[in-house]
């Protein structure tokens, strides 16, 4: 018996010490290491200079900082209530009785999720272009010439835009979980319910919706984290302008820690980021508990 | 009755307006991107039409230059070998969590799991601290770290839900046959989660070769670039011609429409796990 238990051990360590180790190098430890080096003042090369907290100090009145973590509160509310019901929307339309070619459709439709953002970036940069864009050509065409703008170059639609392809490339996914989600509703539900009288209307709202009610919290979390997380979308489109129209979190930090050489700074923004998305985390598990879907196990 | 056909027929027709609608939406962009990649230059000819010749002269092009294929090679190694990576390491600790008791096991798995929750950004100043430390800033080994790590907390997490659905009468039967718990993970268990793994490596595959962030700062120069960083420094550098520059977008985008058009179930499969990650 002990041999076995010898052998059980061997393998634990021996099966989980490479994944812990990758992981605690370059996800774990980094963040207490961000936190350090956020009392400092450093350029990343000359010795670092003790500031304690002023480099916190800053950050409370910096309204660049603050700009930033309003658009990404912008983007987060925007993803949630555009992307999440637009996905849902999605979801329901592929398993409606009467639409036919579903497949075709499916396929489709999945096709943004899988491009790198560089490549969406670049790719609405020229779709949004003011002259030869196929937006703004496409308002000519239709007669309205006047709403033809700078999209990405105006401070008022920047964002607005920035979100359009936000939601472009990431409403798929949202139609994927639903989907998955709605395929798992047990149709005789359905069918007892229309036995019963009731109309497609009703079933909706008393069969499906508390049946996905979990994954649609889940399906919130994903937007609201995912937003705060966003860069390479933005760095590809507008590096965060015009005039830090479009500036995040994720886009400042990186500007203040390798264009202008702050890593101190740069440090104490990134920690910030970790305490927003952390902490909304945390309140989303919160939320969890009294979900549908806390019967899930860790 | 009558009514009812009539309300049937308006029902499925909007129905399908919709679904046209967004599939314009969403299939125009890149209908956009493959027609200006094949025309010579791009004011040849109107944005609605097609080329006035179908001209490959910008692929050729691109494929001319040289440096093209070493971004596809360094993409194509860091990927794999990121990947290979990531599903056994994955597996193997999902297999300890699933499969073998020890004191700090859930504090263990919570750990990873909050990984979930970790933004790279806030990781990123130290690693970039860490990978210049240890030699290997702008070689194509500096991503592989980052790629792993990154993607683990969410392939653990699934896989060990996976495992945990397996049925632990099969392991017992082996033990008693004299099977060592290596033997049970590499005869038994691994064959039994085939199809959750074959999933995730498609899931990690996406995210990895897309990712940016991290070859943006952890690389520099030409010989070290993935396809995503190329593809947004030729742009930089090329941002008057256009058709040249959506030749490079399209080119780079490619292999993954390629691994969707022959993988399509798998594919979707392992996108639809991240919603699982409640």
């Amino acid at each position: 018996m002990t041999s076995i238990k010898r052998a059980k051990l061997i393998t634990g360590i021996l099966f989980m010490t490479p994944s812990l180790v990758i992981y605690s190098l370059y996800m774990i430890i980094p963040v207490p290491y961000a936190l350090y080096l956020s009392f400092f003042r450093w350029n990343g090369i000359s010795p670092k200079i003790l500031v304690e907290i002023s480099n916190w100090g800053r950050i409370l009145v910096d309204s660049v900082f603050r700009k930033s973590l309003l658009n990404s509160i912008y983007i987060g509310v925007a993803c949630i209530f555009l992307q999440v019901p637009l996905g849902l929307f999605i979801a329901l339309l592929l398993v409606a009785k009467h639409l036919k070619g579903k497949k075709v459709f499916q396929t489709v439709y999945v096709i943004p999720l899988l491009l790198s953002a560089v490549a969406v970036g670049i790719l609405w940069k020229f779709y949004l272009d003011p002259t030869f864009g196929v937006v703004n050509n496409f308002l000519l065409t239709v007669g309205l010439p006047n709403l033809r703008r700078p999209w990405l170059g105006d401070t008022s639609t920047a964002l607005f835009a920035v979100i359009v392809v936000e939601v472009w490339q990431f409403a798929p996914l949202y139609m994927l979980i639903f989907g998955a989600a709605l395929s798992e509703v047990p149709q005789h539900l359905y069918e007892a319910a229309v036995i019963d009288g009731a109309s497609s209307l009703e079933c909706f709202w008393h069969i499906t919706i508390p049946l996905i009610r979990g994954v649609y919290i889940t399906a919130t979390t994903i937007a609201l984290v995912g937003s705060i997380k966003m860069f390479d979308l933005v760095w590809v489109m507008t590096e965060g302008g015009p005039s830090r129209a479009t500036e995040l979190m994720a886009t400042y930090m990186y500007k203040q820690t390798f264009h202008r050489l702050e890593f101190g700074y740069g440090a104490t923004i990134g920690v910030a980021l970790f305490g927003i998305a952390f902490g909304l985390g945390i309140l989303w598990l919160r939320l969890m508990k009294h979900s549908v879907l806390s019967g899930q196990k860790v | 009755m009558r009514e009812y056909v009539v309300r049937k027929y308006v029902w499925t027709c909007s129905l399908i307006v919709i679904a046209i609608v967004w599939l314009v939406f969403t299939g125009y962009p890149l209908i956009f991107l493959a027609q200006g990649s094949l025309k010579e230059r791009f004011f040849e000819s109107g944005i609605w039409e097609l080329p006035k010749h179908f001209a490959f002269s910008n692929y050729a092009k691109i494929f001319a230059s040289g440096l093209l294929y070493r971004y596809f090679i360094n993409s194509i190694m860091i990927v794999f070998i990121s990947v290979f990576l990531i599903v056994l390491l994955s597996s193997m600790a999902s297999y300890i969590f699933t499969r073998i008791q020890f004191p700090g096991k859930r504090l263990l798995f919570i750990l990873f799991v909050s990984g979930l929750m970790i933004p790279i950004h806030s990781t990123l100043i130290p690693v970039y601290i860490f990978t210049n430390k240890i030699g290997i800033y702008d070689t194509i080994w500096a991503l592989i770290g980052p790629y792993v790590a990154w993607n683990l907390p969410l392939t653990i997490f699934i896989l060990t839900a996976f495992m945990q659905d397996l049925p632990k009468e099969l392991d017992d039967a082996a033990a008693i046959d004299g099977c060592s718990p290596i033997g049970i993970y590499w005869r038994i268990v691994l064959p039994l989660c085939k199809p959750a793994i074959v999933a995730l490596t498609m899931l990690n595959f996406i995210f990895c070769w897309n990712e940016f962030l991290y070859a943006l700062i952890l690389v520099s120069s030409p010989e070290s670039r993935t396809v995503p960083l190329g593809i947004y420094t030729y742009q930089g550098q090329f941002w008057g011609n256009i058709s040249l520059v959506m030749t490079v977008v399209m080119v780079g985008v490619l292999p993954m429409l390629v691994v969707y058009a022959f993988l399509k179930k798998q594919v979707i499969r392992g996108m639809t796990f991240t919603g699982l990650k409640g």
